[in-house]
């Protein structure tokens, strides 16, 4: 346990110094922490959006506007958690302006090698459904829901990437949860 | 149920909620749901990429930096202005450093117009009177010696070396060249007056050359006549 708080402290220490670095002028500073994040990044753009190509575009606007905000980060929230409340604005504005002109279509879930046809069929299924239940929910919810379970983030964290308090983050993952199951029954039994 | 699902509930806590599972099968239920759809959600693949993360990442990010002549952060005159602002921002601070302010003005001001009379005052602007008065004010019961600072600009280190033979003064080696002082013979760092022939012409030096040539280098003072005080008088009047 002590262990993994070090590593955890020893990271944000990396991510300060290269922002440091990179405040002083040195641009490879800049450079390793875009190789450091640019996956998560993207997979986080990825969960939330469901594009690839979106989710590159995203989470490379990302870093564009980190480059150009590094100077105003404060080092009050870790620079993944700064960087992730980018990346999740970004994503909110993007759904939003797409939400005004189409709906979002389902894109088809990495198929599992190895398995049963039906099973596959079956499994495809169930996830589509319950990637449609995912994006009924609110908005808020459904990011804490992805910060949380996908992401493994603290309450706290979450907090401060969403806004708000860590008791706010805690009731947005529960009510997330419930009504996920609430759809997740209503779509199990139309289906 | 959720904490225990996500295993944040202390060992304790999930024995009791263990221990009334067991017993509670409406709550049983709850709990095998709940943890079926967790799981499920946790193991939603992720949405099938059309296109790999592409390898030149980093490369299009300086591209998308360049299009749009992003600097990579202000300068530090407006980073610092910027923070020096912000404090501003709280009145009691603001107006600490208004008093300040306006402290050190007045406090300049006092002491510009009680002090700046005190600063150095060209000879060639007084008369040979207000020279003698000065000197009473400065030293009264003291015999001053005069001495002499020519600049001598134009001279060449040769000319200048005969012109204190001539004047049989000695050159104070550590000044700079254009400022050498001449000193009566004997007299060296004991007076307090200078005399700066700065604005002298070469015909003028060489016109004071001739009057201490002539009148001798006796000791220099102003209340003496001959020597350089007569010179000093002269030159007073001349200028």
């Amino acid at each position: 346990m002590v262990s993994i708080e070090m590593k955890k402290e020893n990271v944000v220490d990396d991510d300060l110094q290269l922002v440091e670095r990179f405040r002083r002028g040195d641009q490879r500073a800049f450079d390793e922490l875009v190789i450091k994040y640019q996956s998560p990044i993207y997979y986080l753009a990825l969960r939330i959006i469901g594009h690839s190509e979106e989710a590159a575009d995203i989470s490379q606007n990302t870093f564009v506007r980190a480059y150009q905000k590094l100077h105003s980060f404060r080092g009050m929230a870790s620079f993944k958690t700064w960087l992730y409340r980018i990346a999740i604005n970004l994503s909110k504005n993007y759904l939003r302006e797409k939400m005004k002109k189409e709906r979002l279509p389902f894109l088809p879930e990495a198929v599992g090698v190895g398995e049963n046809k039906v099973e596959q069929m079956i499994a495809k299924e169930r996830g589509q459904m319950l990637r449609e239940a995912l994006s009924q929910l609110p908005e808020k919810q459904r990011l804490t829901l992805i910060l949380r379970i996908y992401e493994e983030l603290p309450y706290k964290e979450i907090a401060r990437i969403m806004g708000g308090t860590t008791g706010l983050a805690k009731v947005n993952f529960y009510h997330a949860i419930n009504n996920l199951r609430k759809k997740w029954k209503r779509l199990n039994s139309t289906h | 149920m959720l904490e225990m699902i996500e295993g944040e509930l202390s060992s304790s806590l999930q024995q009791r909620l263990k221990g009334h599972l067991r017993s509670c099968p409406g709550c049983q239920m709850e709990h095998h749901a709940l943890q079926e759809l967790y799981h499920e959600v946790k193991g939603l693949p992720m949405p099938q990429v059309t296109e790999p993360l592409e390898t030149d990442f980093l490369d299009i990010i300086r591209q998308k930096i360049r299009a749009e002549g992003i600097e990579p952060y202000p300068y530090f005159w407006t980073r610092g202005g910027r923070r020096i602002l912000s404090l501003f921002r709280r009145p009691l601070l603001s107006y600490s450093f208004l008093v300040v302010i306006v402290g050190m003005v007045i406090g300049g001001l006092l002491f510009w117009f009680l002090y700046s009379r005190e600063g150095r005052v060209d000879l060639a602007d007084l008369s040979a009177e207000e020279v003698y008065q000065a000197w009473d004010l400065i030293a009264p019961s003291r015999e001053v010696d005069v001495e002499l600072i020519a600049l001598l600009e134009d001279l060449s280190p040769e000319e200048i070396t005969s012109f204190s033979e001539e004047l049989e003064v000695e050159i104070e080696p550590d000044l700079i060249p254009s400022e050498v002082p001449i000193l009566p013979s004997g007299y060296l760092n004991s007076g307090y007056f200078y005399y700066d022939l700065y604005d002298l012409s070469p015909e003028e030096i060489e016109q004071i050359i001739q009057q201490l040539f002539i009148q001798g280098t006796s000791p220099p003072s102003p209340k003496k006549k001959g020597g350089g005080a007569h010179l000093f008088e002269n030159q007073l009047t001349s200028l």
